[in-house]
């Protein structure tokens, strides 16, 4: 950290992604907000509880080792090639602390890379867990109301700090092997972090089984309503705020895309922000898209859902997840329209499985995230085919099949069925779903008991202190 | 608990500045045991709670089968 330009360059980097992590903060009280908004009274402390462990348990986990699939399992392993070494993401690593750079810490690391860990591992690592959160908050919605918090958030720690971050050591990593071998492209993460927390949900919810009273005697659904529409879309309307930093933390601020740590062309200098792949892109880009998908969503979400104002606000977001693989390189009116018809895809899909397999998605997570992401980045393959998918040599392009298996990867593989298989363990060890009269009697109802019988021995109290 | 750092005269090369460096492998075992032992507390705490829960809703069940039955 001795060059002026590049000192600059690295700490304004830090202060970029510390930026975007507060903002990302927001998504997690969203969901907080929408998940007890959608439960019933019944149930709030619960649902709320369910929730806000995820922080803690994901956090600690995606240190011990989330944080090290990232950089250790770009190539499979054993797809093309070993566990990459990661000196600075374990748990025991100096880097993972504090640091001022001026040492090489590991036999691999260098001196450059000692002195850039320092100041980005910290609040990277923060950018990615944030990520990792939302994965196991998406999950945490569609299962409310009768599943057992302490196998929730077993699944939770899979989901948020095992196969998400896999995906993305695949995916969503400029030397993944998706991107070398299929030229897959998802640049705000439609099917790294959407169609896998979608697709996971689905694997645990057809395992958990629905709500009692969900589906009558001949199989037709019944609503249950949200006990506070009010609570469930400012719950939304602050996802929506979180978003806007996750797609900040999705891009690399700045870098000279010509310098000698990326394509090194002799007597240029650009500097540009880039998407994860080191892809060219800008933030002006990502403002243009970002708004006119929530737009397209909001409009298609109202005209399919006649007016409901839940499948409105859920449309806005499904609608930004759809057009989210691509939009760093999409025109604003592309984005308009992918982000239209993934509403109609997810709201369409979500009744359909509904009703066909009797699936009780509480708060279409499924659907919203897990179809319209799916949509996402098949749709992607369509409209960028023949783009680079990286700007270093030897890398596939964007191709409609390389994005359509990337999509069942992403889904179903690394979805679908981790979660159906860790279901079924949970379900098998009696850590999955809580019995049929607390069902019935609501998850609160003990701690509802306590407070009474705690009030009723306050107020003797008060009346043996007056008689005194 | 020291730092190892006396003065900053040479911060360009200094390296970790936390307590116990070259303790980190210790002390990240510590963090995994504490997390496993804490799922293992969790489930028993819970399924202690669940117990009780089950208990309370036999009573609530009772009471609103009686309030049922005396609306007709």
């Amino acid at each position: 950290m001795t060059d002026a330009l590049g000192s600059l360059t690295v700490v304004f980097t830090e202060f970029y992604y510390w930026v975007t992590v507060v903002f990302m903060f927001l998504i997690h009280v969203g969901f907080c907000m929408y998940e007890v908004g959608a439960s019933r009274h019944r149930n709030h402390l619960h649902t709320l509880m369910k929730n806000i462990m995820i922080i803690p348990l994901v956090t600690i986990t995606f240190f011990f080792f989330g944080w090290w699939i990232y950089f250790a399992f770009p190539y499979g392993p054993g797809i093309m090639g070993g566990l990459q070494s990661a000196a600075h993401a374990t748990p025991w690593s100096e880097l993972m602390g504090p640091h001022m750079g001026g040492s090489p810490v590991q036999g691999s690391l260098s001196a450059d890379d000692t002195a850039f860990w320092a100041r980005i591992n910290g609040v990277f690592w923060a950018a990615f867990l944030l990520f990792s959160w939302t994965a196991a908050s998406i999950v945490s919605g569609a299962v409310i109301e009768r599943i057992k918090s302490g196998g929730f958030w077993i699944l939770a720690i899979l989901i948020g700090s095992v196969f998400w971050i896999i995906d993305a050591a695949w995916g969503w990593h400029w030397d993944g092997w998706m991107v070398h071998k299929l030229g897959y492209h998802d640049a705000y993460a439609s099917g790294v972090i959407h169609a896998i927390a979608g697709g996971f949900a689905l694997g645990v919810l057809l395992v958990l089984g629905p709500r009692i009273g969900k589906f009558r005697k001949d199989g037709s659904p019944r609503s249950i309503n949200p006990h506070n529409p009010w609570l469930v879309c400012v719950g939304i309307f602050l996802i929506y705020t979180g978003f806007w930093g996750f797609y900040a933390a999705c891009n690399v601020p700045i870098i000279d895309f010509f310098g000698s740590d990326m394509l090194d062309v002799d007597g240029k200098t650009m500097f540009t922000a880039t998407n994860i792949y080191l892809g060219p892109t800008t933030l002006s880009a990502i403002t243009f898209n970002f708004l006119i998908a929530l737009s397209g969503g909001l409009l298609g979400g109202y005209i399919f859902s006649k007016g409901d104002p839940f499948w409105t606000f859920s449309g806005g977001l499904a609608g930004l997840i759809a057009a989210s693989a691509g939009n760093d390189l999409y025109h604003p009116m592309q984005a308009f329209i992918i982000s239209i018809a993934g509403v109609f895809v997810a709201y369409k899909m979500h009744h359909w499985v509904e009703r066909k397999f009797k699936i009780d998605d509480a708060v279409g997570a499924v659907a919203v995230h897990g179809y319209a992401g799916f949509f996402g980045v098949v749709v992607c393959g369509f409209v960028l085919w023949g783009y680079p998918a990286s700007p270093f040599e030897g890398y596939a392009a964007i191709t409609p099949w390389g994005q359509f298996i990337g999509a069942l990867i992403m889904f179903f593989v690394l979805g679908f069925l981790p979660g159906f298989i860790a279901a079924k363990i949970l379900k098998a060890t009696g850590l999955l779903r809580i019995s049929r009269e607390v069902e019935l009697a609501g998850l609160d109802l003990t701690l509802g008991v306590e407070n009474e019988e705690a009030a009723v021995e306050l107020e003797q109290a008060l009346d043996a202190e007056v008689r005194n | 608990m020291s730092t190892g750092m006396k003065s900053f005269e040479n911060l360009d090369q200094a390296g970790a500045i936390y307590p116990m460096v070259g303790m980190e492998g210790v002390l990240a075992l510590v963090g995994i045991a504490i997390w496993i032992i804490w799922h293992f507390w969790q489930i028993c705490i819970e399924n202690r709670e669940h117990r009780k829960d089950i208990e309370n809703a036999k009573t609530w069940h009772a009471e609103r089968t009686k309030k049922l039955s005396k609306n007709g």
